[in-house]
């Protein structure tokens, strides 16, 4: 699918004028836009009585990476399926637009959501048009290492290969944003850090906008030009990784700049402000740790 | 994938289902020769045999297996397909399940033979009645599975497949369809079975051909072998209509971890 409306959508935000952060302009030739803008403005959004975001506004450049963290159900997963467009907001504005690319946005899952019934290849090449797809399709599987196992079903793939077929299959679209819904959760320790290497490699090849939502910092803080913390469900904290890449872990900068994060995660938040949901529980404030 | 079939070992778990029946012969042999067993009962499997054997040769049999299986596999495939559309209906539009299904699961608890008397009312004892007992006998089983299949799969899949841009039938065609065909396999396998116990009794109540007429009419003569050679047939008919519902689902559900060894 092409789409004519890409330059027209860039048009219509070049009155915008974003920002360009500078630490993420560095990162690659500015020629390279590929990218989607995403603006979230006032995004508020409640299930019957809980309120599940509050007000959040977040903008991310095109090209940008930044990474969500956040305790469970912090709302860092609502505000990612809002920008996927698989929920609608209460109230707020959201805006994804602008970038070059075949596609606009692709999510990855916790899991790796493969069609069981179809072959490795095939589930790369979904929703692609055939045959040329299924070329496409290789290529991809290629980029993540699995070509070999084009033609074998999903059932029998390590669930750290069951991503990076999802992963192929996200990319293959050559999506101007890519939305990571905590897509390395599940794997073991090792399989994650090869992972991160592999999304932040393609990452850095294709120059789309990526949007990570963890609850893993040390991930977030290899990952991300931009670490966002939610919290009571609303941001409460977002700066810039101030770590050139790539970012080896044993770096102490790297460690620092973790650490300051969790603590940050781990502080106990401000009494809780006389919200109706809140205000029924006068220990709010402690009973958060049981969560 | 496939497993190699050389090894003793393999051929002794091939051999095991068949040892109770081989051995559930052979003493029924000894007791109809040792005089135990009265020919009038149950006569003995050698007669049986030389039975089966004469029907072959004479072509009576294969003309009533023809038929009676035609019968069967008409009734299904109209049964069948009427529950597999109206299944995909109610399970794919809210719309189609508000309206229809309380009427089916109204339906569904009448069994098929208690509609016998206004079946032989509105079609006579003719091919029609047949085909309409076992029409409705299959469709059931396949309208229930299919709707549950349907109903079943996971929602996730949906999900990535609408984020992925596949909507209308292509979603059902990659998604929907191939996430349900487990379940419905299921379904049409309790169908074969309902399929030939339904056309047993149909055949036994009236008909001009097929293993039913050959059986009752074999039983106006006393010809107890010619019954038992009936008998038998329906076992194997049976046990070669779900072998090929497992062949099919052995294709089709081929990706499923069940199926591979």
């Amino acid at each position: 699918m092409k789409f004519p409306g890409i330059r027209l959508g860039a048009a219509a935000h070049a009155g915008f004028a974003p920002t360009q952060p500078a630490g993420a302009e560095s990162l690659r030739p500015p020629t390279d836009a590929r990218g989607a803008e995403v603006v979230v403005e006032g995004l508020s959004k409640r299930y019957g009585e809980r309120a599940v975001l509050r007000d959040v506004s977040l903008r991310l450049a095109p090209g940008e990476f930044v990474a969500i963290v956040g305790r469970s159900g912090c709302g860092k997963s609502t505000l990612l399926r809002h920008v996927a467009g698989l929920e609608r907001a209460d109230t707020g504005l959201l805006r994804v637009g602008g970038g070059v690319g075949g596609a606009g946005t692709r999510i990855m899952f916790q899991d790796a959501r493969l069609l069981p019934w179809k072959s490795v290849l095939d589930n790369v090449a979904l929703g692609l048009p055939q045959p040329q797809g299924r070329q496409q399709a290789r290529r991809a599987l290629a980029q993540v290492g699995l070509l070999k196992r084009a033609l074998e079903w999903p059932a029998v793939l390590s669930g750290g290969q069951r991503q990076r077929v999802a992963l192929a299959r996200a990319l293959v679209h050559e999506p101007r944003l890519l939305l990571l819904d905590e897509p390395l959760g599940a794997l073991d320790a090792l399989t994650r850090i090869e992972m991160q290497q592999l999304i932040e490699t393609l990452w850095r090849e294709h120059g789309f906008t990526a949007l990570l939502v963890t609850h893993d910092v040390s991930e977030a803080v290899a990952l991300a030009d931009r670490v966002v913390l939610i919290e009571d469900q609303r941001i409460a904290f977002d700066e810039r990784v101030p770590l050139p890449r790539p970012r080896p872990r044993a770096d102490p900068a790297f460690a620092a700049f973790e650490a300051r994060v969790l603590e940050r995660l781990l502080k106990p938040a401000a009494p809780a402000e006389p919200e109706a949901d809140d205000a029924a529980s006068p220990a709010a404030g402690r009973l958060r740790w049981a969560v | 994938m496939s497993r190699s079939s050389a090894s003793p070992s393999d051929a002794a778990r091939h051999a095991l289902p068949w040892l109770l029946p081989v051995l559930i012969v052979a003493a029924w042999e000894v007791a109809s020769r040792m005089g135990w067993l009265s020919t009038r009962v149950l006569p003995e499997p050698w007669a049986v045999l030389t039975a089966f054997w004469t029907l072959l040769a004479s072509g009576e049999l294969g003309e009533h297996v023809a038929v009676s299986t035609g019968r069967a596999f008409a009734g299904l495939a109209i049964g069948g397909s009427l529950g597999l559309l109206f299944g995909l209906l109610t399970g794919s539009f809210r719309r189609a399940e508000t309206l229809l299904d309380t009427t089916f699961q109204m339906l569904r608890n009448i069994p098929p033979l208690a509609l016998i008397p206004l079946v032989i009312l509105w079609f006579g004892i003719g091919e029609g009645a047949k085909l309409f007992l076992v029409a409705v006998a299959v469709f059931f089983p396949i309208y229930l599975n299919t709707f549950h299949g349907i109903h079943a799969v996971d929602r996730g899949l949906i999900e990535m497949a609408r984020s992925y841009g596949l909507n209308g039938w292509p979603l059902y065609r990659h998604v929907i369809l191939p996430g349900a065909l487990p379940s419905i396999l299921v379904g049409l396998r309790f169908s074969l079975g309902l399929m030939w116990v339904l056309l047993i009794v149909a055949e036994t109540l009236s008909a001009q051909s097929g293993i039913g007429y050959m059986t009752m009419n074999a039983r106006e003569f006393l010809q107890t072998d010619v019954v038992l050679v009936g008998i038998v047939l329906y076992a194997l008919l049976g046990k070669a209509a779900d072998l090929a519902a497992r062949g099919l689902e052995r294709w089709w559900l081929r990706w499923h971890p069940a199926h591979q060894h």
